[in-house]
């Protein structure tokens, strides 16, 4: 004899979805989600880390390219072939000998550091001259400094190049820091910042007797910390 | 010098070799900076 089926409100029928094992790979699905889903995701961001990783592979073949052009003999280096045939350090031994990278390092290092030295001093006075001192001619001066972002620099080569040979400083250390100087951006950015500086601490610099000059040294050039090192 | 090498004298090995060499000295230096100043920035 067959025993009669207990009957089962609706609901509990509908909340088994979420739990009833439906043949998936791992045989459960969270409790709430739509069957299915969670395999769908899988395989969605297994396609992503596939495309990810064929992009970046694809980045990666320029430097691997040079790397492997660097360890080929020369007469290889004219064909297209990721694994040298011939492998030698040849190229690293002869541009070792022949060029000196000790002088390139010390050019670069010397012209950065002189480069960013007369930056912060010249554009930390320019800023806090703009910000607080009140003089004739001040928005319009500030302006004109900053209508000099909007020269794009390939316009500027031929003239500053011409400049450059009447005062004779084309190929000296001289003329290369002067042209690398860009003042208005950071003049910009030091003024900006010299502007949230409270005035209470200069008018305080002022009563212990020290000057403008006194004052932008040892009081708001310290507080500037911020934009100093991110220039 | 890299141009020079690679495009007027056609030597892309020497050329490929000063490229790799400039980029040891690069992450040196990024090294030595970030052991120098990573610290304070960190703190």
């Amino acid at each position: 004899m067959i025993e009669p089926t207990p009957l089962v409100p609706p609901v509990a029928v509908v909340d088994d979805i979420g739990t009833t094992d439906l043949g998936l790979s791992d045989g459960s699905t969270p409790h709430g989600e739509i069957p299915g889903r969670a395999r769908s995701t899988r395989i969605l961001r297994l396609l992503a880390y596939v495309a990810m990783t064929a992009l970046a592979l694809l980045y990666f073949v320029p430097f691997l390219w040079t790397v492997s052009t660097s360890l080929k003999p020369l007469p290889e280096t004219a064909y297209f072939s990721l694994i040298p045939h011939d492998w030698t350090v040849q190229a690293y031994q002869d541009v070792w000998t022949k060029y000196d990278f000790a002088r390139y390092i010390e050019n670069s290092a010397g012209l950065s550091v002189a480069i960013t030295a007369i930056t912060l001093v010249v554009s930390g006075m320019g800023g806090y001259a703009f910000a607080r001192l009140r003089f004739p001619g001040r928005e319009i001066l500030f302006f004109a400094v900053l209508a000099t972002l909007m020269v794009p620099d390939q316009l500027r080569l031929v003239p500053v190049y011409q400049m450059l040979v009447k005062v004779h400083l084309i190929d000296t250390y001289t003329g290369y820091v002067l042209v690398k100087l860009g003042l208005a951006t950071s003049l910009f950015l030091m003024r900006q910042y010299f502007l949230t500086i409270p005035k209470d601490l200069e008018e305080a610099a002022k009563l212990d007797g020290a000057g403008y000059f006194k004052t932008f040294w040892r009081v708001m050039l310290p507080l500037a910390g911020t934009p100093r090192w991110q220039r | 010098l890299l141009y020079q090498e690679a495009i007027q004298n056609i030597r892309f090995g020497y050329a490929a070799a000063m490229g790799i060499i400039l980029l040891v000295f690069m992450v040196a230096l990024t090294i030595i900076q970030r052991l120098l100043f990573g610290r304070a920035e960190a703190a």
